[in-house]
């Protein structure tokens, strides 16, 4: 009996997912472009030459001079190149992890390393929106996307090295979405 | 008596407000100055006659300047908007769009009792600070204005406002013992040296007059005085307590109109009356005490958004304290429709977090062990403290719980001060899943979920779960049409 009402299709009772709501796909996130990764490592360049420079001037003064102790030198040297390791591996490590993610309803960012964070702002709470360029971003033709969201003094999302398409294409949707609402 | 004002036409400020600008601006201005006075006055110095010539024309300036904004501050009500024209030197002309307005709040100091003036503040969440106040509106205009503009403001609704708590002086006497009596006599007794050590020399001033045998007597004395100092400043807090409680809280009225606006009013010297909009509350804060839980009521604390409001402590507050149980299943029913208390758990924080919180102790009572000379004592007071230190680790740990409805959640902490803060899913603007390297390893992910006022922080929690309930809230955001700000 039981049997004929299933074949006949008048009475269904399929397993249901529990809480069946869309999920982030983790492995689907955009990553930024390579030159990003160049201006990382440039700022972290120029951040180590100032570094380095110092570092330098140490050892120099430690070397011919009596005023700075050898052992300071050398300890400087050492703390330097450390410091600019660190900064070229962040630089690096930072550029990988971090990534974006549009779905018809929100923007995801996910940046951080050591700290890894990810933040999702529905478009529909989004206020506004605007895109940051420096004179090194221009260069490399890259934008930052800063989105705003209510009760907020500082940008609450901000997608560093996009491309300016890219950029201008994040900002229509975003646009879209808060229209047709 | 009718309402005096016709709102269509351009207005001014009632006319004693004069003298209320008159003092806030004198008030200012002293502000800016008075590290330079205090010392001149504490001196006892006679001012030189170009100071008082100087300090004479101040005060013309101060008055022409007052008389002249007093003047220049107009306002109309236009159908969906209130304009204001306002400034001296600088010209603004301010529209207000009634549905951008967050909250409207009236308030009475007590020169603006005397003068039988009121003021009103608008807020809405727009830029810095309040975005507009005014200072002297009789108070029936004041609250004709509030009608007309206040959010989610119908004029056909005449309904009578349904009363969800009142506050006698006997509540008023169990919430003030209820206050942390220490912190506030320390605070108390501290906020004189505190003013002082802003004015500079007066702290050298007063250390000269301190005579030199002061010092010696009462360090002789304070091993003897220590439990009377403590007795006073506990005495000096609970008079703090009570001052504090009765002043700001005296009366407090809080009425719901049509379920959807609630009105509260307070105040013994300085009487405010506040409006808000169900929708525009961001989240409420329960918290208690031991000794607050004995006495039967809790604090209730909601959140507001304002220009800023979204990071940590800037977020506009409004503290409702003594509410008792029943009140509370009121409150929350309006708040949180089909919320129930006593829904089951659904996130905790990992099991592992309460050994981790137990490391501390362990070396502390290591360190102990180790500093101190072996003896049974020292033995067992090692013990004692790693047992301690056990319970408060696993009493924080589950303590930590997340209850949910359909449409809300509350996150509760907390085992001595107990708070639960609360707050409807698409209220949420912004959805964060952060973890160390190291929790990533171990599968563990903590969860904030911004509102506009504040944020809710979920630590801990296993990362599968803290990502699932994400993927719930956003669900919950994006497909909710309910106004939320």
């Amino acid at each position: 009996m039981q049997d004929a009402f299933y074949l006949a299709g008048m009475f269904s009772n399929d397993v249901r997912p529990v809480g069946a709501v869309p999920r982030l796909p983790l492995g689907a996130f955009e990553s930024l472009p390579r030159a990003y990764r160049t201006q990382r490592m440039v700022v972290a360049a120029m951040a180590s030459l100032v570094l380095m420079t110092g570092a330098g001037i140490m050892v120099w003064l430690s070397l011919s001079d009596d005023v700075v102790p050898r052992w300071a030198g050398f300890g400087a040297a050492l703390a330097g190149t450390l410091i600019v390791g660190w900064g070229v591996l962040l630089a690096d490590r930072g550029y990988k992890r971090m990534g974006f993610l549009l779905r018809e309803h929100d923007l995801t960012f996910q940046r951080g390393w050591l700290i890894r964070t990810q933040v999702t702002v529905p478009l529909a709470r989004i206020q506004h929106s605007e895109v940051h360029r420096t004179p090194l971003d221009r260069w490399l033709g890259l934008s930052t996307l800063r989105i705003y969201t209510a009760g907020s003094s500082g940008a609450n999302l901000s997608i560093p090295g996009l491309q300016a398409e890219t950029a201008h294409a994040l900002r229509t949707a975003i646009l879209q979405d808060g229209t047709t609402d | 008596m009718a309402q005096r004002i016709d709102f269509q036409r351009w207005n001014r400020q009632h006319s004693l407000g004069v003298i209320l600008l008159t003092v806030r601006n004198a008030v200012r201005v002293a502000k800016s100055f008075w590290p330079l006075l205090l010392p001149l006055w504490l001196r006892g110095e006679a001012l030189p006659r170009y100071g008082v010539l100087a300090m004479m024309g101040v005060g013309v300036l101060l008055l022409g300047y007052t008389l002249m904004e007093h003047w220049r501050f107009t306002f109309r009500l236009r159908p969906g908007a209130l304009h204001v024209k306002s400034g001296v030197f600088l010209r603004k002309r301010t529209v207000i769009p009634f549905d951008r307005i967050q909250a409207v709040q009236l308030s009475q100091g007590a020169l603006q009792r005397i003068l039988g003036l009121t003021g009103l503040t608008i807020d809405t969440a727009g830029t810095k600070g309040n975005e507009l106040e005014f200072l002297a509106l009789n108070w029936r205009d004041a609250e004709a204005l509030r009608n007309a503009i206040a959010p989610g403001a119908h004029p056909t609704t005449v309904e009578e406002p349904e009363s969800i708590l009142q506050l006698d002086w006997r509540q008023l006497v169990r919430i003030s013992l209820a206050q942390n009596h220490l912190r506030n006599g320390l605070i108390a007794l501290s906020a004189p040296f505190a003013l002082l050590s802003q004015v500079d020399g007066a702290l050298e001033w007063f250390m000269d007059w301190v005579p030199w045998w002061l010092p010696l007597v009462a360090t002789m004395l304070s091993f003897i005085l220590w439990f009377p100092a403590l007795v006073f400043a506990v005495l000096v807090g609970t008079f703090a307590s009570f001052s504090v409680v009765f002043l700001k809280h005296f009366g407090l009225t809080l009425k719901a109109k049509s379920r959807q606006r609630f009105h509260v009013q307070a105040g013994l010297l300085r009487r405010f009356a506040f409006t808000i909009e169900r929708s525009k509350i961001q989240t409420a804060t329960w918290s208690d005490t031991p000794l607050s839980r004995w006495l039967g009521f809790e604090s209730l604390l909601w959140s507001q958004a304002r220009a800023g409001s979204a990071e940590p402590g800037r977020e506009q507050r409004l503290t409702i304290p003594g509410v008792e149980g029943q009140q509370r299943r009121t409150l929350d029913e309006l708040l949180f429709p089909g919320w129930r208390r006593d829904a089951p758990p659904v996130l905790r924080p990992v099991a592992a977090l309460r050994w981790v919180r137990w490391i501390p102790w362990w070396v502390a009572a290591g360190i102990w062990q180790a500093l101190t000379p072996f003896s049974v004592g020292n033995v067992i007071f090692g013990a004692g403290l790693v047992l301690w230190g056990g319970w408060v680790a696993h009493r924080y740990v589950a303590s930590r719980m997340v209850r949910l409805s359909d449409s809300a959640l509350a996150s509760q902490r907390g085992w001595w001060k107990r708070t639960t803060t609360m707050t409807q899913f698409h209220q949420v603007q912004r959805v964060e899943v952060r973890q160390a390297f190291w929790h990533a390893h171990r599968g563990i992910a903590h969860l904030i979920l911004h509102t506009a006022a504040g944020s809710i922080r979920l630590s801990f929690l296993p990362e599968r779960e803290a990502r699932s309930f994400a993927d719930r809230i956003l669900h919950a955001v994006e497909t909710s049409s309910e106004p939320w700000m």
